[in-house]
């Protein structure tokens, strides 16, 4: 089987950033959270990688096929999304799904049917007249209707309320069920990320700092609260440390190693608290050492 | 590509066409009428809010809409199962349809000839260079929507600007001069000699090249090697046989 999405030596510059170069293969049947500051490059990562941006170096492949102008054939198996839906205004929502079906043969009319219908949203209104959640449910259904084998999310829940958030995850979590699907996702949303992804991508300042499951992540990852005296050296897998007095505080990538060197050094007894995803991004994200460390 | 074009005319042609020749049958009224011949003050202002102001105003509103419009149309499409040429040729083909539909009337108000016959000129004028304009801006939507974002803000901008400011300084300045009035006159007269077709072509010629130069040179220095769509890849589109070079 083909891998899902393959990223080799990607480059895209602009004038002060240079995306890449980013090396990266997604298997199918995973969700992969992009992850990464405003400005980190995630959407120029998304839209290169879609063939919307004309790249300076490195190509993509979905599902084995060359994402190239020339080209067509990978774009049945590519769902695109982002937060700026586009429609022919004057048309009903219906009619634009009409338009679409026509390019894609996978596509379902009932499966649009029964989209919109779990997104409660109203086909028969002009794009015109949607609100800006409902035209970002009008957009979902016009790519999860043709069930794309590789999917490209970028900021897909923006604008949208906590219930349909909610419902497109769920639907998300029922197109990967069946294990053919893949799908990199950006998001600054790190609860929907933490619903679906199987693995993380971190991005900062345009390369790739970390890439792991999400499950190692959150094995992993450790805040560990301990009283010292004196300073202490830098231990294993430290990210952070604040100091308060005696009073101790590391954030370690590697919470087994960290505390085996700190029995070592005769620090007994750390106060061990684990980590939520949004404190570890955090952590990532704001420090920008793991990117050294890593 | 021609399920979109399909798509495209239902969608947007007829309502150009509609505005293109109610604007004509405004151009026939005002170069038929007694108000024209003989206007009294009252007349004479209406016909200045008419084709000095309102009419440029329409044209200007309706070519930023295009702008718009195109590069939300291109992004679209290029997230369909279509090549950039094939979007770019829809997009083209468009506005060719458009234009020809209209040409007949341009060619009846020029023939008319009379006080107005500077205005269809004028008009005729305007519409090669929007058509221009539009042309250049989907080859380079088309091309290159990886613009970045300031850049696209930047020319999205110039367009429409520099578009609007050529639609609507033509006109005041027939309107004011007579001296220019006549200058249009005499050339509007030249129309209708055999240089009339020869004299069109330079125009298109004169204007749809340099467009699309300013436009592809912008574009090769934003993305500092050659652009996919040439000049001459772009010409090679009406005969259907465009071959794409890969990206150096």
């Amino acid at each position: 089987m083909n891998t899902a999405i393959s990223v080799k030596g990607l480059i895209k510059k602009y004038k002060g950033f240079t995306l890449g170069p980013l090396n990266l293969d997604i298997e199918p049947g995973i969700v992969v959270g992009l992850i990464g500051p405003n400005g980190a490059g995630k959407s120029t990562a998304i839209n290169s990688m879609a063939g919307l941006l004309r790249t300076d170096g490195g190509e993509t492949h979905i599902n084995g096929g060359l994402v190239s102008q020339r080209e067509i054939g990978w774009k049945f198996d590519l769902g695109y999304v982002s937060d700026d839906p586009v429609f022919y205004e004057r048309w009903t929502g219906a009619r634009n799904l009409q338009f679409l079906a026509q390019f894609f043969p996978d596509w379902s009319n009932d499966r649009a049917k029964e989209l919109a219908r779990r997104f409660d949203l109203d086909l028969d209104k002009k794009a015109s007249q949607l609100s800006k959640g409902n035209r970002m449910k009008l957009y979902l259904v016009s790519v999860l209707a043709r069930s794309p084998r590789v999917m490209l999310f970028d900021e897909p829940t923006a604008g949208l309320d906590p219930v349909v958030r909610s419902e497109l995850l769920d639907v998300l979590w029922e197109i990967m069920e069946t294990g053919k699907h893949s799908v990199l996702y950006s998001t600054h949303i790190l609860s929907d990320i933490n619903k679906i992804a199987d693995e993380l991508i971190f991005l900062i300042d345009g390369k790739i700092a970390l890439r792991c499951t999400k499950d190692e992540l959150l094995d992993k990852w450790r805040k560990l609260s301990f009283v010292a005296g004196r300073e202490i050296e830098n231990l294993p897998g430290e990210i952070s440390r604040k100091r308060d007095g005696n009073q101790v505080m590391v954030i370690s990538a590697d919470s087994n190693a960290t505390v085996q060197k700190m029995s070592a050094l005769g620090v007994v007894n750390p106060e061990v608290t684990p980590m939520t995803i949004d404190e570890i991004a955090v952590a990532i994200m704001k420090g920008g050492n793991y990117v050294e460390r890593a | 590509m021609w399920n979109v074009l399909k798509a495209e005319v239902s969608y947007v042609f007829w309502r150009n066409l509609a505005a293109i020749l109610i604007f004509s049958l405004m151009g026939i009224y005002f170069t038929e009428s007694e108000m024209t011949k003989n206007p009294k003050p009252i007349e004479q202002l209406i016909k200045f809010a008419m084709m000095g102001l309102i009419v440029p105003a329409y044209l200007v509103k309706v070519h930023m809409q295009k702008v718009e419009y195109e590069e939300n149309r291109i992004r679209q499409l290029m997230q369909l199962p279509l090549t950039v040429t094939q979007v770019a040729k829809t997009r083209i083909w468009q506005y060719v349809l458009v234009f020809l539909s209209v040409a007949p009337i341009w060619y009846y108000l020029i023939g008319r000839m009379g006080v107005a016959s500077s205005w269809a000129l004028t008009w005729l004028i305007i519409t090669l260079i929007t058509l221009a304009l539009t042309f250049a801006n989907i080859i380079g939507l088309a091309n290159e929507l990886q613009y970045q974002e300031k850049k696209r803000k930047v020319l999205t901008l110039t367009l429409f600007w520099g578009s609007g400011l050529l639609l609507v300084v033509p006109i005041f300045i027939g309107l004011f001069y007579e001296g220019v009035r006549n200058v249009y006159e005499s050339i509007a007269k030249l129309a209708l000699t055999p240089f009339g077709p020869i004299i069109g072509i330079s125009l298109l010629i004169g204007i749809l090249i340099p467009n699309l130069r300013v436009f592809l040179k912008r574009e090769s220095y934003v993305q500092s090697h050659k652009p996919e769509i040439s000049v001459s890849d772009f010409f090679r589109t009406f005969r259907g046989d465009i071959e794409y070079r890969e990206s150096k």
